[in-house]
């Protein structure tokens, strides 16, 4: 029994499973031994549950052999070391949280861990979920596996990389952003941002509270849902989480599939496209993506969405200043490694010392930068007026989606650039996010999958983004593309 | 709008303490980046209420008592923690 090529995908993992041709010890066993030959090759992991995922996985064939059949049932699945998995570290790739240990799970862990999902290990991210390129992270870069000169993308950067090496096929990440959707267009895979409110953010480390979302990741559209069908859901230790009823991610994924999906579907291109920069490879995806779906009867609609430009300033007013907010709880004594200090320094002493020592630049430029924007007669300036242009953001995607049901554009300007070619430079780094930063604004969920109509040489990712709460119709349409050999997954 | 602002006071503010080489080097980054912001300045946002959170409603749980988190299991993230108490140094000078 070999692991390659064979357990890329979320399907063919639960098949065998179900089929009995793998158990869940044997599928955990390889992966856990892949996951630790790629460690040294592209540093993706913060961690590999060696103990916990073989004894979750023989708890999943005892479940299996008395014949329980949920999708997730004894598959291995990477987590983004965000996320609290009890009793296991979780560091957000951060010195200050180098050895925190989770009090209790996330609630989208406990309900993974209810359906038999096997975690098999915490992956690597830009320190807080704040970066594009994984080079934030305290504990060194993730390298890309499809070419480790380069970067995977950020912040989920260590769970896309999983999976583009083959290490899982399921993975979670986070995205405030973009942080699914840009490491997944960088490593060839698929992930989905739901909607503000879908999944449970309760034992996620926030980050920007009003935009964070746990998202699925995995080779193909499948693979998103049945993730999406464990974790979706109101809880009530979220307040924010909706109420509005969950579909049947997978079911409806299935029933898709027996009629034409993109026929008569309205696809809306935001001419704001227009005035950004894309690199040659993704321009000409995105135009053969346009032929393949009109000539498999969508109908192509250009739409404007007039404050799609202002998503950046508007984005980092607002999340740099949530962060700020948010990151205050990290004082160095009710976590970290404690500054080093003497009684000389007073209480907030200590606490700017442990703050200072514990976080890294990107995290230290974003809570100062977020400390500015909410200060006293800066903050109507930039932060409530960021918070205005959100609303007009808001008010054009309600606009657009009254005569389209999805909007195309890339997931990303750019294929995955060099490492270290960023580092020096913000404003370009941030740039990164162009596309994927209007969705994350407006609450909307949006997928990110690969095409390769033009055999580009490295991954170039897509990004459908639909109405509120309507995930299943990404997943629908990605699946029918995928379906049709687009990006390579069959 | 200005773009200059004080570095050191927003790092107190902030409760970080600045490391060597951090004043200028956050400064100009800080400065680009806020140079950036200047077209949020030029929209017109009147009638736009701001938009804090997306959530339609804040849904709280009702007031009655649940098993709370295991004392150990936060504790023992502390770095200095005495008989079921984070422990930290004097606060208080005596005069």
């Amino acid at each position: 029994m070999s692991w390659p090529m064979d357990f890329l995908r979320f399907s063919q993992c639960s098949e065998a499973l179900k089929k009995k041709s793998v158990s869940s010890v044997e599928l955990t066993r390889q992966s856990l031994a892949r996951a630790r030959d790629s460690q040294g090759k592209y540093n993706a992991y913060m961690a590999i549950l060696e103990e916990r995922a073989l004894a979750s996985a023989a708890r999943a064939d005892v479940r299996l052999k008395a014949g329980e059949s949920f999708p997730l049932l004894g598959v291995p699945l990477a987590v983004k070391d965000l996320i609290l998995v009890e009793g296991e570290k979780c560091t957000a790739s951060s010195k200050i949280l180098e050895n925190f240990i989770a009090p209790y799970s996330a609630t989208a862990i406990s309900r993974l861990e209810a359906q038999g999902a096997v975690i098999v290990s915490k992956t690597a991210l830009d320190e807080f979920g704040m970066g594009s390129s994984n080079e934030n992270s305290a504990f060194g870069s993730v390298k890309n596996p499809v070419d480790a000169t380069r970067a995977p993308g950020g912040s989920s950067g260590g769970s896309a990389a999983a999976l583009a090496a083959g290490d899982v096929a399921l993975a979670l990440g986070t995205d405030t952003g973009g942080s699914v959707r840009q490491p997944a267009a960088f490593c060839g895979i698929t992930g989905l941002k739901p909607t503000y409110g879908r999944v449970s953010r309760y034992g996620l480390m926030a980050f920007a509270s009003s935009l964070d979302q746990i998202g699925p990741m995995a080779r193909d559209a499948e693979g998103c849902a049945a993730l999406m069908q464990a974790i979706a859901g109101f809880d009530i230790h979220d307040g924010t989480s909706s109420r509005a009823k969950t579909a049947d991610y997978l079911q409806d994924l299935v029933t898709s599939r027996s009629s034409k999906s993109l026929q008569g579907l309205r696809v809306g291109i935001p001419k704001e496209i227009e005035g950004i920069a894309l690199e040659s490879e993704v321009a000409a995806e995105l135009a053969a993506l346009r032929a393949h779906l009109e000539k498999n009867g969508a109908s192509l609609v250009s739409v404007s969405l007039p404050h799609f430009p202002l998503a950046l300033p508007t984005y980092y007013v607002i999340c740099t200043s949530e962060a700020s907010s948010n990151l205050s709880r990290y004082n160095g004594i009710h976590t970290g490694r404690g500054a080093s200090h003497g009684e000389e320094l007073g209480l907030e002493g200590l606490y700017a010392r442990a703050r200072g020592e514990g976080f890294g630049n990107e995290v230290r430029l974003r809570i100062l930068l977020g400390t500015y924007a909410l200060s006293a007669g800066y903050y109507d300036a930039y932060y409530r007026r960021a918070a205005q242009v959100r609303r007009l953001i808001h008010k054009d995607f309600s606009l657009a989606y009254r005569s389209v049901d999805v909007l195309l554009t890339p997931t990303a300007p750019e294929c995955a650039f060099a490492l270290g070619s960023r580092t020096d430079d913000p404003l370009k780094m941030y740039a990164s996010d162009l596309c994927t930063l209007p969705a994350s604004l407006a609450g909307v969920p949006a997928i990110s999958f690969p095409t390769n109509f033009t055999n580009p040489k490295l991954p170039v990712g897509m990004q459908l983004m639909a109405p509120w709460f309507a995930e299943s119709r990404l997943l629908q349409i990605v699946d029918t593309l995928q379906r049709h050999g687009v990006g390579g997954v069959v | 709008m200005t773009s200059s602002f004080d570095i050191a006071k927003i790092a107190r503010l902030a409760r970080i303490e600045l490391r060597e080489g951090d004043e200028a080097r956050l400064t100009s980054r800080l400065e680009k980046i806020l140079a950036s912001f200047a077209a949020l300045q030029d929209v017109d946002v009147a009638g736009a209420d701001p938009l804090y959170s997306l959530s339609e409603e804040i849904v709280l749980r009702e007031d009655v008592p649940e098993p709370a988190l295991d004392r150990d299991k936060i504790l023992v993230n502390a770095p200095n923690s005495f008989d079921g108490c984070y422990r930290v140094g004097r606060v208080v000078r005596s005069e």
